[in-house]
């Protein structure tokens, strides 16, 4: 009994103190903003961010995955970077450069008195180091950046010579890649290539000071900052948050600033609510359907024709992206400068693809197995849309939903009929996806087992073209040849799907998914 | 004399109903399901497949009773049609092994020594991975799709069943009127089928009904994995499946059919549990 009296009072005891504690806690939720109004709505010190994953490498040169990619603009910088809307290379480190007249050497100028975020000045020897590091790699996911790169110098702290082994277009875009970001040599002889994996020294605007693997990172404003005034908030904490819905709801409760790595249908449910404002960055990441032409019907040209026909990607695009994604016309990223003007968005036309598939000897159709990898949305969306369209013109389509580990398996053994398939520029120029799609031994013609006559070699002459005008004329031969091969369904390029709190400004996120975060502040109230 | 006669007769008089209300309200349930998946159309109109643009994730209205997901399709027509699918993977999933399971049951038991030795040692083996893992296991080597996944369910679901006959036929063929056929000269075949298996096999019937629920569940489990039936079927878990990003917003498209999912799953338990009830009297 005595005991029994012991329990119920420990219980009504501890349960009066959780309320007092509540009481408390609540009181100090209502003062707050009361302050921030009197402060006249000073800017917050820190900024949380939810993502869905963690990052699990920061060595500039090795890492892969966007978890990586997208921060590693906080801490590292390099000569030149792509413009925040991902359409140009613009000056970073470097205040100006020349070209010399055959077109292998430049040579930049450096902004003075340049510091990394440990205070330590950077030198001509850092940046050779970085350069040489990268250029040291060979098998690295990456090394395309600097592949062309002979060697590279450094006369004095203010110039870095970059002399190049033949004549590139891509030379600028190449050179604003993480890889040839400068680093702190002192710090790296410091780790080693083991400690590089848990970050570097750079002199981006945020260093990182915290890292608990699989839960969060500290990022603190660098102090040596070259840019006056910037970065604006002190402090911001990436806090892993793997689930979508979950991810939503702290967004929507305050316990978190900015959301990222949404998903399409979170944006949509978040259009309603006023505490929260949806943020689609613009991406380069595209959506297409892959046909596979070693099926029996899909080598026939008048069938993919006829499919491509029965298609409507302006419908899918709205249905699967609820109106967020835009519709494409080739399977260039629609926000790419180098898109042929004068292909057009498909028209669905459901007559004229019957009277084909009749032509190519199918007037009843045929059946068809269409690949998509399990737990992706848009993709399902896609899926489900298209044999809806198909199944008018008597193509039955039966969807195939695999795990990722089997779906990039059947991918790579072309084992499939068509896939919905993807691509993510990782640099601001097209050369990258142009070499994946002209170089047929790269991925079986980018998963269509066909070699479209011609491409690779126009494909050759565009990456040393160094006239603008040029190069575009012979990128939109490229497009128009493969989309008179009917290989691809081109259907959307879908965007970021972020969402911030009502009292964030300038979040900025580029096409090509770095995370600019200089000038983003959060004003209290 | 009299006694007993009285009894008998009170006996059969108790109604179904008295006997086991829970074999009537499971028969009446699983009555309702039988019926919607025979006929569909006749309680809806509307396409399962067809989206609709303009009609994107509509909350239940008298237009669309259940609501719509997220292509504008009608979530009462879907769960309507997914009826007969759902039906259909319980009692496929369940009708194979049910059969297999109880005559490998039956051998293993009757023959004993080396055949119920070998027998035994394969169903061990099965029974050392976990049921859901050896399914998506299974799946994932011969691809997604309603056909496969019944087969994946009848390679792990006769265990049980083999256990349970066997179990049954070792006390069942000690009795006197085995030891009698025996001695009739009755091949061991007459033996198994005629004396036997109408004896014990009761208990796999009650636990079949059971396992409908079972079946019924890993299903949905696995469509809500993504890796059961094909996406577009309107199958209860794919649906829910297809509804878990909008709980937030759009509750209906997963409670609707979860709800669903449980009143039926429930009404076969129940059918089971009545059906455990009616011939445990019948052999006291």
């Amino acid at each position: 009994m005595n005991f029994k009296k012991l329990v119920c009072l420990a219980l009504a005891l501890v349960t009066a103190l959780s309320l007092t504690a509540c009481g408390g806690s609540e009181t100090e939720e209502a003062q707050q903003p009361a302050d921030g109004g009197a402060a006249d709505a000073a800017p917050a010190d820190t900024i949380v961010i939810g993502r869905a994953y963690d990052s699990d490498n920061l060595d500039p040169v090795v890492q892969v995955g966007n978890y990586n990619i997208w921060i590693l603009d906080l801490m590292l910088e390099g000569l030149v970077q792509c413009t925040d809307d991902g359409s140009a290379v613009e000056p970073c480190l470097a205040t100006d450069w020349t070209v010399s007249d055959d077109g292998l050497t430049y040579t930049f100028n450096l902004k003075e008195g340049l510091c990394f975020s440990d205070g330590t000045p950077v030198t001509g020897e850092d940046w050779v180091f970085s350069f040489e590091r990268a250029m040291s790699m060979p098998d690295e996911s990456w090394y395309f950046t600097v592949e062309n790169i002979a060697s590279v110098e450094a006369p004095d702290d203010t110039t870095f010579i970059v002399h190049l082994k033949e004549v590139s277009a891509a030379t600028l875009p190449n050179l604003s890649m993480w890889t040839c970001g400068v680093q702190s040599k002192a710090y790296y002889e410091q780790v080693g290539d083991e400690g590089y994996v848990n970050g570097f020294i750079g002199t981006g605007p945020y260093m990182l000071t915290d890292w608990s693997k699989g839960e969060s990172m500290t990022f603190e404003a660098n102090p040596y900052y070259h840019i006056e005034g910037q970065p604006v908030t002190k402090n911001i904490l990436m806090r892993v948050i793997a689930d979508d819905n979950s991810r939503v709801m702290q967004l929507q409760s305050g316990d978190i600033d900015v959301a990222i790595n949404l998903s399409m249908d979170s944006l949509y449910q978040l259009e309603s609510d006023d505490r929260v404002v949806v943020d689609p960055s613009t991406s380069c990441e595209t959506r297409f359907l892959a046909l596979n032409t070693s099926n029996e019907y899909l080598s026939n040209p008048k069938v993919r024709q006829a499919l491509s026909m029965a298609t409507d990607p302006t419908t899918i695009t709205s249905v699967a992206t609820y109106g967020y994604g835009e519709v494409a016309s080739t399977v260039l990223p629609t926000v790419s400068a180098y898109i042929d003007p004068s292909i057009p968005v498909n028209q669905q036309d459901l007559e004229g693809a019957k009277k084909l598939l009749a032509e190519a000897g199918y007037p009843d159709g045929f059946s068809l197995d269409l690949m998509i990898c399990s737990g992706k949305t848009v993709e399902e969306s896609i899926a489900t849309l298209v044999k809806e369209q198909w199944a008018q013109i008597g193509v039955d389509v039966r969807i195939c939903s695999y795990e990722k580990v089997t779906y990039t398996d059947n991918l790579y053994g072309l084992n499939f009929d068509v896939v919905v398939d993807y691509w993510t520029d990782d640099i601001c120029d097209p050369s990258e996806f142009m070499e994946y799609l002209c170089d047929f031994d790269l991925c079986s013609g980018f998963d269509t087992n066909y070699k479209v006559e011609g491409i690779e070699e126009l494909n050759d002459q565009a990456s040393r073209e160094l006239d603008e005008t040029a190069r575009k004329e012979l990128y939109y031969e490229i497009q128009q040849r493969i989309a008179d091969a009917y290989i691809y369904i081109p259907i959307c390029t879908i965007p970021y799907a972020n969402a911030e709190s009502v009292n964030i400004s300038n979040f900025v996120q580029t096409p090509l998914g770095n995370l600019r975060l200089a000038t983003m502040t959060k004003t209290a109230g | 004399m009299k006694v007993k006669v009285t009894a008998r007769g009170g006996v059969r008089r108790l109604s179904l109903w008295q006997r086991s209300p829970s074999l009537v309200m499971g028969l009446v349930i699983v009555a309702v399901a039988v019926f919607v998946a025979v006929f569909p159309q006749l309680l809806t109109s509307a396409d399962p497949y067809a989206s609709d643009q303009a009609a994107m994730l509509l909350g239940p209205s008298a237009q669309h009773w259940f609501g719509t997901d997220n292509y504008g399709r009608d979530l009462f027509s879907r769960v309507v049609y997914g009826t007969r699918i759902d039906l259909l993977i319980g009692l496929g999933c369940v009708a194979v092994p049910f059969v297999f399971g109880s005559l490998l049951g039956l051998i293993a038991g009757y023959y004993g020594g080396k055949v119920d030795a070998i027998i035994m040692r394969v169903l061990d083996v099965f029974m050392a991975f976990p049921f859901l893992i050896m399914v998506i296991a299974i799946v994932a080597i011969l691809g997604p799709g309603t056909r496969n996944l019944l087969i994946a369910m009848w390679i792990v679901g006769w265990k049980e069943y083999t256990r349970l006959i066997r179990s049954e036929v070792l006390v069942a063929k000690q009795s006197e009127y085995v030891q009698s056929a025996r001695t009739m000269g009755y091949s061991d075949l007459r033996i198994m089928l005629r004396h036997i298996l109408p004896n014990v096999i009761s208990s796999a019937i009650v636990y079949a009904a059971s396992d409908i629920v079972m079946c019924m569940g890993t299903a949905a489990s696995l469509s809500y994995l993504g890796i059961g039936v094909e996406p577009t079927t309107p199958e209860w878990g794919a649906i829910i499946n297809g509804g878990k990003s909008f709980i937030n917003s759009a509750w209906w498209i997963t409670v609707i059919p979860g709800a669903v999912l449980a009143v039926v799953g429930w009404g076969f338990s129940m059918l089971g549990d009545g059906l455990s009830d009616l011939l445990r009297a019948d052999t006291h």
